[in-house]
């Protein structure tokens, strides 16, 4: 069975491409387009990895990655940052917060399947 | 020349507002005194007739009312001129439109 | 004859209403100069003769010789002496926007309810008879013209008309009275009916005078020898009953209700006092000339047994002068009517104001000031208020029976109002009279007003009432009605007088010097007492912050949003600011609790803003510097005043200046953070698709078409981010081009309705439109305009979370400017981000939609290039804009 990835992402162009990306490189995607619920939805589907935005409505991307680390289940668990802002402390608010890797926008699509890949097996 | 002149000038303006000041206030007394006198009247001459108390009433009725129609006239002429004593102008009142 | 009297009595009538409309209309385009004249004041003041003195003068004459003068001489002596109390009253009347005279007492004393609840009860129970008298002598006048015509005096016919009049009146005094809630509690519509039946009253009874005189006699020196020739040609009037009533007139002129309200409440300027001063002197002399003369000719021609009351319409109709008599009527008919109107009017902001409003308040809790619609609560308590008292008056006439009993009634009603006198005169004059003081006397003097006169003559005492007029109230002696304390020489009216005047007085003086007033009440007896000084303006309220915005939706829902708005933006302005919210300080508190009252009463308008403000804040500082009110020590704090208040408004706007400034270097930060998400967010999509579509491994194509248009989108969606930027630069250095064309507004308006309403991604709204007729064409580029009605119309598609949504967008015009608002009914903007919500990027909340926070920016810019303005406009319960253009 092929390991799952949790996009959490509002931008639907961006949802549809990254999606068409994982999902042809062999990854079984979930998405998920708000920050308020976001928890819920990776505790409902238990990824093996999740892919996170910082500007999320509800709820930023930072909040949830830290409310995330505070679970003992998910101390560990694989997030890749993904944010259009790019400058360096946003870079160093992801890092302090637990982030696993941190991505800019816009983003090769090579890039970002060889960071997924090198995430899934560390 | 004109300034000089102007000092003993405007007391006796504000003088006379004031004593016409005076004069509507005394307006109301002056009606009671000549309203109340035939109270006194009918005990010493019982015979006066009805239609001279009827002349002599509204005799006082249009003298008073000539009288303050005077008065009126001066306080405004005056008023024109100097301020009123008791009658700081309507400044503040500008809020109230 | 009757059914003529019935047509001539509506034409009459119908000719009113025209002239209270036509008055009305006159106001509303503000054609009403001649409206403010002192002889339409001098003709209101007629209100004073009612139908009582009317026909009942005539009668009054017939049975008791000149002691009837003593009823206009009463307010004449009142009226030569304006200078020493009307100017008084009237000035504090317009100061503190009194709208009765249990608002002025209740104002004085504290702004204290209880007080005002006592004077309206005594007003309601000394008038509501005196109406009943009105009813009766239209019922009568109509039955003297029915027994001409040997119709009969069928009860029918009196109970009919009764009730048609009562029932008239009040449809009258609704619809004038009550048609809006007036700031200043004026009525222009109903003063012009009232000076135009003053005039028709005056003339009738100068017509019959003359007929009487010239007519009937050969001439003055005859009329004057048949009057000396009659049964009253000796001179002998009771020297009590001449000066008690003489001084039951004159304080009755001044504390009756309906006197109250012509004489101070719809005073529109003080200088008409002194015109009235000589001119209504005048009318009521003339008004008395010919009582006299009329009184003797009905007693010598008309049959013995006749009611001299009526002798004004008897005579000519025995005479044969039907027109004449028909004048006669419609002159009692009118000063029957004045008088119910102008009453029902003033009882009812009384009751209304000082009954349902409190009671209203306490009912609903503290949020009553900012969650109820307060207006339509008055003016339903007013229009209510109207028809219980006329129908009172109806019930009173109706179980009296009409009968003698009714006649006596107006001196009755005269003694009982004249209570009030002691404790306005201490009020306006002694700054020691308490509000226990004027309460206690009130209660005195009315208790007594009840005992030895309106129950003796209204016959409550019932079958025992002679066992008690002899033997006294339980069988004490010194208790008889009519021969308190042993005093038996005495006229019963003027018994009552003499004793409730007395004890009325000696009570409020002598428990006002044993009491201590209350903060508030000594604050309000500087201002009373004080009035022609202006320094001693105290301010019984302190600053509180951050209430602007609740204080704005109550006086919205007491004046109205318009008056209110602008109310607050002068405000505003003077503080130094803008925008529409300004500070509560205690000048502006004061200021608008002033306001406020002239709608619902000085008590009513203290215990809302409390409600929101948060209680009586007198503090002790503010006592002191009243108990030291030395001249110098006034005018040295009137020039700091003034000093601190000009520091106060630098200060605000160096905080309002820091304040944006801080914000703005923040923005400036976030500022390139934010374009550079809202040019990478596109960015993303489309390099990846791009490279997607490029490596193309075995895509299918309609995959190929989807992509292809999602790259064409997000393509888009950059060059509108970049065009956005461009114009806001372009229009912020000034650069832009207008195109500036004759436009129609409304058509700009449908324009970009249609274009929201039909966009794809348009939310439902539901949008109404409401527009001035006749707009005229303005000079505007119509494009940009379009642009930002469009850009507010989106908005509310995209924030107004209300299902169903919905936009009002309502044009007004004001002077050389019109504004346009658009309101929507979703959850608006918090205070705190209503100043930044014009800045760039400063999208409100989250970022739920794919706005980039550029277009009120650009909305901004256009306005002030267009000449104009567009702002927040809090307190509307929802997300509202203003916008404001030149005409």
């Amino acid at each position: 069975m092929s390991k799952m990835v949790l996009l959490i992402e509002d931008e639907p162009n961006i949802i549809e491409a990254i999606n068409f990306l994982l999902k042809r490189d062999g990854w079984d995607v979930k998405t998920h387009a708000n920050g308020h619920d976001a928890l819920d939805a990776i505790h409902r589907n238990k990824p093996d990895l999740i892919v996170l935005d910082v500007m999320l409505p509800g709820k930023s991307g930072y909040e949830i990655l830290r409310d995330l680390r505070t679970e003992e289940d998910n101390k560990a668990l694989p997030v890749l940052m993904l944010t259009a802002r790019g400058q360096d402390k946003d870079r160093d608010l992801a890092t302090q917060l637990g982030a696993t890797r941190f991505m800019t926008k816009p983003f090769s699509n090579a890039e970002l399947l060889s960071v997924v890949r090198a995430m899934m097996d560390p | 020349m004109n300034n000089r002149s102007t000092p003993t000038y405007l007391p006796r303006k504000s003088y006379r507002a004031r004593r016409l000041v005076d004069a509507a206030k005394l307006m109301p007394y002056l009606a009671v005194l000549l309203w109340m006198l035939p109270m006194l009247w009918q005990g010493e001459d019982a015979n006066l007739r009805v239609s001279r108390i009827i002349l002599y009433i509204f005799g006082v009725w249009f003298f008073l009312i000539a009288t303050q129609i005077v008065i009126n006239f001066f306080l405004n002429r005056v008023s024109k001129e100097v301020e009123l004593p008791l009658e700081p102008q309507n400044k503040n009142q500008g809020d109230v439109g | 004859m009757l059914n003529i009297l019935i047509f001539v009595c509506l034409l009459y009538v119908a000719f009113l209403f025209g002239v209270a409309f036509f008055a009305e209309q006159s106001t509303k385009i503000n054609r009403a100069r001649w409206l403010r004249s002192p002889w339409i004041y001098t003709l209101s003041l007629s209100v004073y003769c009612t139908a009582w003195t009317f026909y009942g003068a005539v009668g009054y004459a017939a049975r008791s010789g000149l002691e009837y003068l003593t009823i206009y001489i009463g307010p004449s002596l009142v009226m030569f002496g304006w200078w020493v109390l009307l100017r008084k009253l009237v000035r504090i009347g317009r100061r503190n926007r009194i709208t009765s005279i249990a608002d002025l007492i209740s104002s004085r004393f504290g702004k204290s309810n209880s007080i005002a609840i006592f004077v309206t009860i005594l007003a309601v129970v000394g008038t509501t008879p005196y109406i009943a008298l009105q009813l009766q002598s239209v019922t009568l006048s109509f039955q003297v013209f029915a027994a001409n015509d040997d119709l009969g005096s069928s009860t029918n016919l009196a109970d009919r008309t009764a009730i048609w009049v009562a029932s008239g009146l009040a449809f009258f005094t609704i619809l004038f009275g009550t048609r809006n809630l007036d700031v200043n509690e004026r009525h222009d519509g109903v003063v012009m009916a009232i000076a135009v039946e003053a005039v028709v009253k005056l003339l009738a009874l100068l017509a019959i005078g003359v007929f009487v005189v010239w007519g009937l006699s050969s001439g003055i020196s005859e009329t004057m020898a048949r009057i000396d020739a009659s049964s009253f040609g000796q001179w002998s009037v009771s020297n009590g009953r001449w000066a008690t009533l003489t001084f039951l007139s004159a304080a009755a002129f001044l504390c009756l209700p309906r006197m109250f309200h012509v004489l101070v409440v719809e005073n529109k300027d003080e200088k008409f006092l002194q015109t009235a001063s000589w001119a209504f002197p005048l009318y009521v002399a003339l008004i008395s000339l010919f009582v006299v003369p009329i009184a003797v000719t009905g007693l010598s021609l008309m049959p013995v047994g006749s009611n001299p009351d009526l002798y004004v319409l008897s005579l000519p109709l025995s005479q044969g002068r039907d027109g004449l008599a028909v004048f006669a009527f419609l002159g009692g008919f009118s000063s029957a009517t004045s008088m119910v109107i102008v009453a029902a009017l003033a009882l009812s902001t009384m009751i209304s104001n000082q009954i349902v409003m409190p009671l209203w308040l306490r009912y609903t809790g503290g949020r009553a000031s900012i969650s109820g619609d307060v207006r339509r609560v008055v003016l339903f308590a007013r229009r209510g208020s109207i028809a219980l008292i006329l129908f009172l008056g109806y019930l009173y006439y109706d179980l009296s029976g009409g009968g003698a009993a009714l006649a006596s009634i107006g001196l009755v009603s005269f003694a009982g109002v004249a209570q009030i006198l002691p404790v306005m005169l201490g009020g306006l004059f002694w700054r020691g009279a308490t509000q226990k003081g004027a309460l206690a006397g009130l209660i005195v003097g009315f208790t007594i007003w009840l005992i030895t006169l309106f129950i003796p003559s209204v016959g409550l005492y019932g079958a025992s009432t002679d066992t008690i007029l002899t033997n006294g109230i339980y069988g004490v002696s010194w208790l008889r009605p009519q021969a308190l304390f042993g005093v038996t020489s005495l006229d019963p009216l003027v018994h009552s007088v003499f004793w409730s005047m007395i004890l009325n007085t000696a009570t409020f003086v002598f428990i006002s010097l044993i009491t201590l007033p209350s903060p508030i009440e000594r604050l309000q007896s500087a201002q009373f007492v004080n009035v022609y000084d202006q320094s001693t303006q105290a301010q019984n309220w302190q600053a509180e912050a951050g209430k602007s915005e609740d204080l704005m939706v109550m006086a919205q829902r007491i004046l109205g949003a318009e008056e209110a708005q602008r109310l607050f933006q002068i405000e505003v302005r003077k503080q130094g600011g803008s925008g529409y919210l300004p500070e509560a300080t205690p000048e502006f508190l004061q200021k608008l609790e002033r306001e406020l009252s002239g709608s619902v009463g000085a008590a009513t308008a203290h215990a809302m803003i409390g409600q929101i403000v948060g209680g009586m804040s007198v503090s002790v500082e503010n006592l002191l510097a009243m108990a030291d009110e030395t001249a110098q020590m006034m005018e040295y704090s009137s020039g700091l005043e003034v000093q601190s208040a000009e520091l106060r408004r630098t200060a605000g706007q160096l905080r309002e200046a820091n304040e944006k400034l801080t914000r703005l270097s923040l923005q400036k930060d976030a500022f390139l953070s934010q374009i550079s998400h809202e040019l990478r967010t596109p960015m993303t999509a489309i390099l990846s698709f791009t490279e997607i579509l490029r490596d193309n491994h075995g895509l299918s194509e309609t995959q190929v078409a989807q992509y292809a248009e999602i790259i064409y989108d997000e393509a888009h969606r950059l060059t509108r981010l970049l065009d956005d930027l461009l114009d806001l630069s372009v229009l912020e250095n000034g650069q832009v081009r207008l195109n500036l064309a004759e436009t129609d507004i409304v058509e700009v308006i449908n324009r970009a309705t249609h274009t929201a309403l039909s966009a794809k991604s348009g939310a439902d709204l539901k949008i109404w439109v409401k527009m001035p007729k006749n707009l005229p064409r303005i000079v505007t580029d119509a494009d940009r305009l379009g642009q930002v009605f469009l850009n507010l119309i989106s908005n509310a598609q995209k924030y107004c979370n209300k299902a169903p949504a919905s936009l009002r967008i309502k044009g007004v015009v004001r002077g050389t400017f019109i504004t346009l608002d658009f309101i929507d009914n979703g959850q608006g903007v918090p205070r705190e981000e209503q100043e930044l919500i014009f800045e760039k990027f400063s999208r409100i909340g989250q970022p739920e939609s794919s706005g980039a926070g550029l277009g009120l920016a650009i909305c901004k810019e256009i306005m002030s290039r267009l000449g104009g303005d567009i702002d927040y406009l809090p307190g509307q319960g929802g997300g509202a804009f203003r916008v404001v253009l030149p005409l």
